[in-house]
């Protein structure tokens, strides 16, 4: 009998890491639709990139679900989608990493010049680290602003508790009705405190397939892909993931 | 050719609750996969019953049939490897914007499905299979809305095995009601604006009796969550499938159950920091309005052992408080469902 759980046991190992293996190797190993010739990463050539994708998104989260931060790569991230086009990014660790690391700006104008050389100045980046109590976002906005904000787990449930709050208090002192609080009342407010959209694409890097606590009330119909993890992210397999969520279409749960 | 038509000359009549003699490889494959942890709760999104007609030039009425089928697979596959809590998203808030037809064809479908369930108390029973039903039922016809109370009223009391169906649900709307619960709490003095947490929330959400998932399965190929246990859902392991839901097999349960067990320590670590993290806010929310109402009865400067004891003693005036504001909301609930069985049974004395 000890030799059968032994024998259950090894086939368990094999099939649970040797399926993981396999659907890494598949993304890697996918035909590149775009140019294969390898030419010279600038605002131009990136700028063009966009105009082969089917759609863009607006605002795109990253989720990093794994242990080690690398704020170059991040950096990297925000330089590509800035150029792009791409003017709402949300960046999530759960413990909040981002938010109190002091190095991230500095990494990000030093990535803006290596990569964008005269024309890193033409971009405005605004980076948000608290979900309440943030400036209110310029009403008009140009095309070369690009808000960034830094998301943490107390961002996610822990902000629903803080709007129930706000709304039971508004109920209490007759300021509200309770058939005032609707989902479309709740997420105005939400929308009004941090002035972000709702995220269209969220890229998950690190091998963990769930969300970890990423603002699940603004998660609705957020196309969810991944990749392995962010360190020496590499612009094809990133441009790949931004023309899959291009092809895809969305129902809303009518018509076909 | 409407919907109703296709429906009531489908032959076979098909059962909730089934057993099955399995195959000795499946067995082997449940025993290989016991050796790691089995999700308790699985979620699915049955997606890909009308593009699973339009494929097999069914009409819609019959995919949606052929996935009531899977289902009923399905949870036979599960309960076999030791998921007994089984959630699925049979009816969304949004489908009622589909043609009528459609939702007409959906709304029979489901009359004649929770009437069947009446019928197979005996297989429920013997089962220990509880049903119930998540979602805005005031949205539905009254008749499906005495069904589905019939259907929970007949099995609330088991306890082995448990199948929510979302019917007529969001999971924002879910959220709002919560939200108006609570709101309504304070409004009358039951609980304060500063007792409402993350658990208290979770308790007013149409899944309060049921843990969190642990697994959701969307089928289709979409990789989006669709307004599908939103809140629940955060910690969960996603597994996202090619198929449409009429031809999900076993071995994408399986794939989905050894996805579960990679993902097993990292989200387990997280839900635990989770947990820490809801307890300092809780200890920390109960230390400052216990200091807050300290403040308010005495001026002069106050003990430690004052501190200590006044803290406890809040805590516990507020667990009170919640308490009731749970117990009166289980109330309120349970009569809405014997309300609905009532005029059932009022209707029955009328027509004989």
């Amino acid at each position: 009998m000890l030799f059968y759980d032994v024998l259950l046991q090894s086939i368990h190992l094999v099939v649970t890491w040797g399926t993981l293996l396999v659907s890494w190797m598949a993304i890697f190993v996918k035909p590149w639709k775009l140019s294969q010739k390898t030419r010279p990463l600038n605002l131009s050539s990136i700028y063009s990139d966009s105009k082969l994708l089917q759609k863009l998104p607006i605002h795109i989260g990253f989720l990093f679900l794994e242990d080690d931060l690398s704020c170059t790569d991040i950096a990297t991230l925000i330089v590509w989608c800035m150029s792009l086009g791409i003017s709402y990014i949300s960046l999530y660790d759960r413990k909040g990493i981002l938010k109190r690391n002091a190095f991230l700006e500095t990494e990000i104008v030093r990535k803006q010049k290596e990569l964008l050389g005269k024309d890193a100045t033409r971009f405005n980046i605004f980076l948000h680290r608290h979900f309440f109590n943030r400036e209110k976002l310029v009403v008009e906005r140009n095309i070369n602003q690009i808000d960034v904000q830094l998301l943490s787990e107390e961002d996610g449930r822990q902000s629903l508790v803080h709007t129930a709050r706000q709304f039971s208090r508004a109920v209490a002192v007759k300021q509200y009705k309770i058939s005032d609080i609707s989902p479309s009342t709740i997420d105005t407010f939400l929308l009004d405190k941090s002035s972000f959209p709702d995220p269209d694409l969220v890229l998950r890097f690190g091998a963990v397939d769930s969300l970890l606590g990423f603002l699940p009330w603004q998660v609705r119909l957020t196309e969810i892909l991944s990749l392995p993890t962010h360190r020496n992210i590499d612009y094809k397999s990133f441009l790949r993931l931004l023309q899959a969520f291009g092809d895809i279409k969305q129902r809303f749960g009518k018509k076909d | 050719m409407s919907a109703n038509l296709t429906i009531k000359t489908f032959r076979k009549e098909m059962s909730w609750v089934r057993k099955t003699e399995q195959s000795w490889v499946h067995r082997l494959c449940q025993q290989v996969l016991k050796c790691g942890p089995v999700p308790k709760h699985v979620a699915f999104i049955m997606d890909g019953n009308r593009r699973f007609a339009v494929k097999n030039s069914l009409e819609r009425a019959e995919g949606h049939i052929m996935g009531f089928e899977k289902l009923a697979k399905a949870l036979e596959w599960c309960s076999n490897l030791g998921i007994m809590e089984v959630t699925v998203y049979a009816f969304s808030i949004e489908n009622f914007k589909r043609s009528k037809d459609e939702v007409d064809g959906l709304m029979e479908l489901a009359r004649q499905k929770f009437a069947k369930l009446l019928q197979e108390k005996e297989n429920l029973d013997k089962h220990g299979v509880c049903i119930r039903v998540l979602g805005n039922l005031n949205l539905l016809p009254h008749d499906v809305q005495v069904a589905v109370a019939n259907a929970v009223n007949l099995t609330k009391h088991n306890t082995r095995a448990v199948l929510n169906v979302c019917f007529a649900y969001t999971s924002r709307d879910e959220i709002c009601s919560a939200m108006r619960d609570v709101a309504h709490g304070v409004e009358q003095g039951i609980i304060r604006d500063s007792d409402i947490s993350e658990h208290l929330l979770e308790q007013c959400l149409y899944t309060r009796k049921s843990p969190n998932p642990d697994m959701l399965v969307r089928t289709s190929g979409e990789f989006r969550l669709s307004d599908f246990l939103l809140w629940q859902t955060t910690y969960s392991c996603l597994s996202f499938v090619q198929v449409l839901w009429p031809d999900f097999s076993i071995w994408h349960l399986y794939a989905g159950v050894i996805k579960y067990q990679r993902n097993y320590k990292a989200i387990q670590e997280a839900i635990k920091d989770n947990l820490i993290e809801r307890e300092r806010l809780q200890k920390e929310s109960d230390y400052e309005c216990a200091m807050e109402e300290l403040r308010q009865k005495q001026t002069n400067h106050f003990k430690d052992t004052d501190i200590k004891s006044c803290v406890q003693d809040y805590t516990k005036k507020r667990e009170q408080r919640i308490k009731m504001f749970l117990d009166d909301l289980e109330r309120r609930r349970n009569k809405f469902f014997d309300d609905l069985a009532t005029d059932q049974q009022v209707t029955n004395a009328a027509a004989t």
